[in-house]
């Protein structure tokens, strides 16, 4: 026979049970919005039951049992939507980085409006194609060298706004850097703590969640990939190389690289080069080595050709003053280009084939149909068509940046959908199990109660016969 | 699927800042009628248009050279159309002069209307456009004729031949050889006013048939004249024929579609507001808590 007194204990039992319960849904509600929470669950399991001792031992039916208890604290966790959540968000993060920047360098270039580099070239030929016509005219020379000022400072202001945000995103490489490798330590010191709660067989469900976050940004920064050992720590690797594994973790390291203007290059710690596949760094690397510096190129390309073609023609005419030989830009590059201080003396400007010949355009006029002649991309472009494509491949750079983050971006939000979908938490059950527990706990009150009323009868109404 | 108030928070945010996005795109759209801002929102058209605009540029640049060019020839012309008056006044004096009934006296008063004609003539080929004198070759800057003495008249020019681009590959010469025009009207001019002062009928009949010579000369040159500037005003013509179409098709790349563009504005402007409906109701979506003693 059981006593009443052990009905007691096993009502308190599953109170105490309850009340974990309720404490459980508290946390949930609690951490409705927590970035990163997962929601938990007590899973409650019937208290070991047994075999109450009594003469009749062999005969008699079943068990008793001894209430409610609740086994463990589950986490929510879907862990392979975690791994393709992470894949996409790296890529969609690759992508939007890469096209914020050249979101810039395109602003920066400017083509689309009034004083794009296209209009300053055509504005300097059309200037020598006015000369050419009215040669001894001084304000059409002034002009002149007005417009090939404003080109030059076009071309410069371009140049050191491109170097500018090349350097931009290369401090952008060296904080993602820095934040990889703090990243990494903090991992490891989880893995540590959680390695150790499991290893005596507790669930260390908000250890998980704070690692997993860190996981999730790692994924977005540098592509990241992690797997979890059967000891609950995981090894997170990029492009290949381990960077934690269990409590250890492989530092990244940056180096000015004198090859490529003293940028930031960066590598491991053990030497070996450094290789994200996607995520953001990989974004701002392939901008600043790729896109920004072909624009630099082109850039320099245009204002070299513009330099050699023109003092080319110039130092063969004369000028008004019968001044030969005069070179009219100065430079070598879209940083130097500079026209040379030489042409404010309006009269030096040679439009002149021959001496002594005012009236006379023949260079002015070879220079204005320097504008058709096929002088870029080894005779095959005019210059205005060389850079026109140069920004036509800008154009397409961003826009397949732009449409890549957004495809990116659909999936990654379908995928943290549904995982949201399994790990967030819904108030309404929250509150049907806070309400489930209440009503339980008020009946093993009302249990105990009951019991109680029974030990009473028991201890005090009993053997009283007739008082 | 199983839905958290937080998902419906997240999707709420996303579905308006989609929806606004769209919707500021399209305003931009209507506020300043083009298609597009960016390079990168239609890098095909985008850059079509800058490669139009250049060739614009330059269609234009060429047509002010035509213009210019035209009003040098224009200039030309009228000098050479005055020439011709002068040398046709000339040539009437000299059937004027030759009848042998004229006494001294009158040759004497009709040399003198010769030589105010050799005056006109210099008046005319030293004629400036712009500064620039018409008949001197490329000494634009230098006098064309200067008369030294009554009976020299000296070319002070040279002999080139200035050339304009007036359009792509297209090059017209605009002076004429002022040397080779005007040398012989002066010295026909010269020659009567000497026969009409030596009172010598044979002689004026010998400058007679020299100033026909130099007006046949001045004929020649407008013809020539008149060639060129035919060809310049038809370059002028398609040059201004592509300008106006390039405009157009300039147009056609980047102007926005407006009744297309606002039709859609206001469309998506009906959009935000239900996207912004619904996301108030999502956010004021009550959960059972609410309704728990």
């Amino acid at each position: 026979m059981t006593s009443l007194l052990s009905g007691i204990q096993t009502a308190l039992r599953s109170m105490l049970a309850q009340q974990q319960v309720m404490q459980v849904t508290e946390h949930n509600v609690a951490n409705a919005s927590t970035e990163g929470y997962h929601r938990q669950q007590a899973v409650l399991t019937p208290g070991a039951p047994y075999a109450p001792p009594g003469l009749n031992r062999p005969y008699y039916q079943g068990q008793v049992g001894t209430g409610a208890m609740v086994d463990q604290v589950r986490r929510f966790s879907m862990g392979f939507l975690d791994d393709r959540y992470r894949v996409e968000v790296a890529e969609s993060s690759r992508w939007s980085v890469k096209q914020e920047v050249l979101l810039q360098v395109e602003a920066t270039l400017g083509e689309m409006g009034s004083d794009g580099l296209v209009g300053r070239m055509d504005a300097f030929w059309d200037g020598w194609q006015a000369v050419s016509v009215d040669p001894g005219n001084l304000a059409l020379r002034a002009d002149l060298v007005e417009r090939a000022d404003e080109l030059g400072r076009a071309l410069n202001w371009r140049a050191v706004q491109l170097r500018a945000i090349r350097k931009d995103q290369d401090l952008a490489v060296q904080t993602r850097v820095n934040e990889i490798n703090d990243l990494a330590t903090q991992v490891s010191r989880l893995n540590v703590e959680i390695a150790s709660v499991y290893s005596v067989g507790d669930q260390p469900n908000d250890l998980l969640d704070q690692r997993g976050l860190l996981l999730d940004r790692l994924g977005e920064v540098a592509g990241a990939v992690a797997h979890v050992q059967d000891d609950g720590q995981v090894i997170v690797s990029i492009g290949g190389h381990a960077l934690v594994v269990g409590k250890e973790t492989f530092q990244l390291d940056v180096s000015p690289d004198p090859a490529n203007d003293n940028l930031a290059s960066v590598s491991w710690s053990d030497g070996q080069s450094f290789h994200p596949a996607t995520g953001e760094i990989t974004g701002l690397l392939e901008a600043r080595d790729g896109e920004i510096l072909a624009q630099l190129d082109a850039l320099d390309d245009v204002a070299a050709e513009v330099i050699t073609s023109t003092n080319a023609l110039h130092t063969a005419g004369y000028g008004l003053n019968n001044a030969h030989g005069l070179d009219f830009f100065t430079g070598s590059d879209a940083l130097s280009i500079r026209v040379n201080t030489a042409m404010n003396t309006l009269e030096n400007i040679a439009a002149a084939g021959q001496p002594d010949a005012p009236g006379d355009g023949s260079i002015a006029m070879q220079l204005a149909a320097e504008r058709e002649r096929l002088m870029m991309a080894s005779g095959t472009a005019t210059i205005g068509d060389y850079f026109t494509q140069r920004t036509a491949e800008l154009g397409l750079a961003v826009q397949t940046a732009e449409t890549r983050a957004a495809d990116r971006e659909l999936v990654a939000n379908a995928l943290y959908d549904q995982r949201e979908s399994v790990v967030g938490v819904s108030l309404d059950e929250e509150a049907v199990n806070l309400v489930e527990s209440q009503r339980i706990y008020e009946a093993l009150a009302r249990m105990m109660t009951t019991l109680d009323e029974m030990l009473d009868r028991v201890i005090n109404g009993m053997g009283r016969v007739g008082l | 699927m199983r839905v958290t108030n937080h998902l419906m928070k997240e999707q709420a945010i996303r579905n308006m800042s989609g929806s606004l996005e769209r919707l500021s795109d399209l305003q931009r759209r209507v506020a300043d009628g083009k298609q597009f801002h960016r390079i990168s929102e239609d890098p095909s058209n985008a850059t079509a248009a800058i490669s139009l605009r250049s060739s614009l540029a330059a269609a234009e640049s060429y047509l002010e050279s035509a213009y210019t060019s035209s009003d040098w020839m224009d200039a030309t012309e009228f000098a050479l159309g005055q020439t011709t008056d002068v040398l046709t006044e000339a040539i009437v004096l000299a059937q004027e002069g030759i009848p042998d009934t004229l006494s001294s006296n009158e040759r004497d008063s009709l040399a003198i209307e010769v030589d105010a004609l050799i005056d006109a003539s210099l008046d005319i080929v030293n004629t400036q456009h712009n500064g620039s004198y018409l008949f001197s070759g490329f000494s634009v800057h230098t006098q064309s004729f200067l008369k030294v003495d009554p009976d020299t008249v000296v070319y002070q020019g040279d002999t080139g031949i200035i050339e304009h681009a007036i359009a792509e590959g297209q090059r017209v010469a605009v002076n004429v050889d002022g040397d080779a025009i005007y040398s012989p009207v002066f010295s026909a001019l010269i020659e009567l006013r000497n026969a009409l002062q030596a009172n010598d009928s044979s002689l004026i009949r010998t400058s007679l048939s020299s100033l026909e010579m130099a007006l046949d000369g001045v004929s020649d040159a407008r013809t020539a004249q008149g060639g060129r500037q035919r060809q310049m005003e038809n370059a002028i013509k398609r040059s201004e024929n592509a300008r106006t179409s390039m405009l157009e098709l300039l147009s056609a790349k980047e102007d926005a579609d407006m009744a297309e563009a606002i039709t859609a504005l206001a469309e998506q402007e009906m959009v935000y507001q239900s996207v912004l409906q619904a996301g108030k109701r999502i956010l004021d979506t009550p959960n059972l808590f609410s309704f728990l003693g």
